[in-house]
């Protein structure tokens, strides 16, 4: 067994010192109340679900980017358009 | 409806110029093309999106289960759920403007044929100027914020990486 310099409530007032969104700051807490001890068990699933925020941004601002690049061809396809039809 | 040029107007005592027929229809397939290269490019994007964004709520299932914590599937659901929204919410609106421009164009056409002398067909016109305008307005700005939220995103995520990297190096003490 395995226990951590922190209790839980010294490890909830560490993660609030984090940079988090709020909707996930309450997901870690409550992770950390249904834990049996602040072991490294439950500091392994606290990094897990960090990692997958940064895997989340990660994914999500490659979309953007294309994202981005079909509304810049977008804009460059409308400039093909005639200024008036009238000539 | 048949086409006629401007010719047969200004014998019948319409004395302003025809506007050659195949700028109406000029605009009109460089429209249609430019939605449909959307549509393909837009489509693509949603599924890629499902494909890149469905490995996070797996893998949130997974440490649902091993926490025993329901909240962390349902927050990154609720999270990757609504990025598709928005990515979703912001084609479909272009889209529709681009639908715009093609059927302002069919109906300058009709009133530029049907009744070229009143001033319903510049209105037409300048509706449809308007429009074209406006798209390309939205494309840019949406085009700036796409890139401005991504490059926010990349900050959140190096941040989250290391805020994971220090938690997991977190020294447990054995006992």
């Amino acid at each position: 067994m395995t226990i951590n310099c922190m209790n839980k409530e010294e490890l909830k007032k560490y993660l609030e010192g984090m940079e988090l969104e709020e909707g996930l700051r309450k997901v870690l807490f409550e992770i950390v109340d249904k834990a049996e001890a602040v072991d490294q068990a439950l500091m392994n699933n606290i990094a897990d679900i960090l990692d997958l925020q940064a895997d989340f941004y990660d994914k999500s601002a490659d979309l953007l980017d294309e994202e981005a690049e079909i509304y810049k061809t977008l804009a460059e396809d409308l400039n093909a358009l005639p200024e008036s039809p009238i000539k | 409806m048949t086409e006629t040029t401007g010719e047969g107007l200004e014998a019948n005592g319409v004395d302003k110029k025809a506007p050659e027929k195949s700028i109406f229809q000029e605009i009109k397939e460089v429209a249609a093309k430019a939605r449909g290269k959307s549509k393909e490019s837009m489509k693509g994007l949603w599924l890629k999106a499902d494909e890149k964004l469905e490995p996070v709520n797996k893998k949130a299932g997974e440490i649902s289960e091993k926490t025993k914590t329901e909240s962390v599937k349902d927050y990154f659901r609720k999270h990757t759920e609504s990025f598709k929204d928005g990515i979703r919410a912001r084609s479909y609106d272009i889209y529709g403007g681009l639908y715009d421009i093609g059927a302002v164009v069919s109906q300058a056409k009709v009133m530029f044929w049907r009744n070229f002398k009143d001033g319903l067909f510049a209105t037409y016109l300048g509706e449809n100027q308007r429009n074209v305008k406006a798209r390309k307005k939205k494309a840019k700005d949406y085009y700036a914020k796409a890139k401005e939220k991504a490059k926010e995103n990349r900050g959140k995520r190096d941040k989250s990486r290391e805020n994971a990297k220090e938690v997991r190096e977190k020294k447990t003490v054995a006992v």
